[in-house]
């Protein structure tokens, strides 16, 4: 399995440079944006014209201008280098509130699937729990109990979206075991272990991948709302959602406080729906 | 490379039943195969030989009841510990599907499948793993062996990807070779080529194999021995030759006569269908398409009789056998 572990980041970005150089526009169009947006994150100091936290109040909520692209707030900040810095947080916010629950997700689905029984029966219970409420109120009933900031957020989503990885891989591990090549592997006496982990799960990862991308979004906006309601990052700290919180005050005679955090979301809602839709149809592709 | 001591393999009073038992799909099948025999499981599709096949290996699906023994060398296959069952499947018995399109891990490069079987039962490293499964790949019959062991399984026709089932069943030395239908999803010509393949290792390695197929010509060119299933039993057993040129059971005789012949006039077949799972008679299951049926077939079971030397029939009409005109021409609707 070591030698899996090496190999498998390798044969990853091998897949992952096939499928960005495969044709099709709307994967063009979510792989170049998905990548502008990690580059506008971890290039953000050198993109934005000012610091996130830097104070002007005598150029307080001033419009768009050539100097401020994105205007000003009640504080003189400048909006555009706050949005620009705000990527970093929300972005961070989608990588972590995807991954970790993917890997719990993957593998409780991985095991319930493959061993069946009474694991199966009580995993799908706790799963059934879980769902039954709306992923945002848990998230949020979480926080609340947990306390306000970033931490709490990824343990929140941690516990509550691994659920929604476990259901896909688990139905997905259902068919696979019945596959011919999984009944060879027996016939070869690998393990369990082995048969799970290196004949089932390279077969039956794809579909969490592809809910992984909308799941990112799902987690920026559950960031967002949650820094919009105090509960998520802490100001001064620059995230979309709470900019467009502070800003809600003065919606009518500075929208372009809410506008462009809003904007932000949606652009990066946009890329990233391109990139799982692209994924999904070169996934079917190649199966075929 | 062949291993030193052959084990043979004895199936005792094999039962196999779905729905708790309710439906018998295999029905109290003995026979026994010596070391470095080949021996042959004929019968129509649902006659329950390829199950036999892979209860050996213990690949029933989880819903079969399972009954009687199966023994390879001195052990009891149905009583080992879930170590030694992988023990005796990896390094002991190997199989090979019938499926070569489906029975392949698609993630996996072909050379990295034949390697793992060598590198998880041998402690070996994996450049020498990978070394010998190239070595193993040209055995086969692959050309170009290292280039193509980095190829994925789609990349490969079906009859290279048989090949690659046949390398990782050798890659792990076994003294019993299963082959489950090894050539029915390939087209004819390639399927010569196979046959030839697992008859040379066999000799080579001299292995046991067991290979079942619904086609007796198939049998009758690479076995010793030959068993005949119908519904669920064996119906007659004996040597290749015996078999196919003095068949002691009706079933046998019409089974054989309705191989296409070239130049003949039309294909002739067995009149009727066989019973389904589930509704098999405990008296003659072929006696409803019998012309040598009596009242007495259809009364009780029939046992195996001794015909010949290690020839058995279920039949209570071998003495009438030669006489009979068996099989119809086929209706022209």
């Amino acid at each position: 399995m070591s030698d899996y572990a090496v190999k498998l980041p390798v044969t990853g970005a091998r897949a992952a440079w096939r499928f960005a150089s495969s044709p099709g526009w709307s994967r063009r169009i979510g792989v170049t944006g998905v990548s502008l947006l990690v580059l506008i994150a971890v290039f953000a100091p050198l993109i934005a014209p000012y610091k996130s936290d830097e104070q002007d109040l005598a150029t307080g909520l001033h419009g768009p201008t050539w100097h401020h692209l994105f205007g000003t707030d009640q504080l003189g900040q400048d909006v555009f280098s706050r949005v620009i810095y705000a990527s970093r947080i929300d972005l961070q916010i989608g990588i972590i509130g995807v991954t970790i629950p993917f890997v719990i997700g993957t593998i409780v689905g991985l095991f319930a699937g493959y061993y069946g029984g009474w694991l199966d029966a009580v995993i799908g219970r706790i799963v059934d729990i879980f769902t039954a409420f709306p992923f945002l109120v848990l998230v949020i009933a979480i926080v609340a109990m947990l306390g306000p900031g970033l931490r709490n957020l990824y343990i929140a989503i941690a516990v509550v979206s691994w659920v929604a990885y476990a259901r896909i891989v688990r139905g997905e591990t259902l068919s696979a075991k019945r596959r011919e090549y999984v009944v060879a592997a027996h016939g070869l006496g690998y393990s369990g272990l082995r048969i799970m982990f290196r004949h089932v799960l390279p077969n039956v990862i794809a579909p969490a991948i592809v809910f992984s991308m909308s799941d990112f979004v799902l987690d920026i906006v559950a960031g967002a709302s949650l820094g919009f309601f105090g509960l998520g990052v802490q100001p001064p700290q620059a995230e979309w959602g709470v900019m467009i919180a502070d800003g809600r005050n003065f919606i009518t005679t500075a929208p372009w406080l809410v506008f462009f955090p809003g904007l932000a979301i949606v652009i990066v809602g946009f890329f990233f729906s391109l990139l799982g839709d692209g994924l999904a149809d070169y996934i079917r592709r190649v199966d075929r | 490379m062949s291993t030193a001591s052959a084990a043979g393999l004895q199936v005792e009073d094999l039962t196999i039943a779905f729905n708790g038992g309710a439906t018998p799909v295999v029905r109290g099948v003995s026979f026994e195969i010596a070391p470095g025999e080949a021996f042959g499981l004929v019968g129509e599709s649902g006659s329950g030989k390829s199950l036999t096949c892979r209860s050996v290996l213990g690949l029933l699906p989880p819903a079969a009841a399972v009954g009687g023994r199966v023994r390879l060398g001195d052990r009891s296959l149905f009583d080992l510990s879930r170590r030694e069952l992988q023990h005796v499947r990896g390094s002991q018995v190997s199989m090979v599907f019938q499926d070569p399109m489906t029975a392949l891990n698609p993630v996996l490069r072909v050379g990295d499948s034949v390697a793992q079987v060598i590198q998880s039962h041998r402690r070996v490293d994996r450049r020498a793993a990978r070394r010998e499964a190239i070595e193993i790949m040209g055995r086969v019959g692959i050309r170009d062996a290292s280039r193509r062991s980095r190829s994925y399984p789609h990349e490969f026709s079906g009859g290279m990807r048989q090949r690659i089932l046949i390398a990782m069943a050798l890659a792990s030395q076994p003294t019993l070779l299963l082959a489950d239908e090894p050539t029915t999803a390939l087209d004819v010509i390639v399927q010569a080529g196979i046959l030839r393949l697992i008859d040379r290792l066999r000799r080579e390695e001299s292995m046991s194999l067991l290979l079942v197929s619904h086609d007796i010509s198939i049998v009758a060119g690479m076995c010793e021995r030959v068993g005949v299933m119908y519904a669920g039993q064996l119906v007659e057993e004996g040597p290749t030759a015996e078999v196919l040129f003095r068949p002691r059971h009706p079933y046998t005789r019409a089974l054989i006569e309705s191989l296409p012949e070239t130049g003949e006039g039309p294909l002739s077949t067995i009149p009727g269908a066989p019973p389904e799972p589930g509704s098999f008679p405990e008296s003659c299951a072929f006696a409803p398409r019998c012309p040598l049926a009596t009242a007495e077939c259809r009364a009780a079971p029939i046992p195996l009789v001794p015909v010949g030397a290690r020839h058995v029939s279920r039949c209570i009409h071998v003495d009438r056998l030669d006489a009979m005109e068996l099989v119809g021409e086929p209706d022209v609707a």
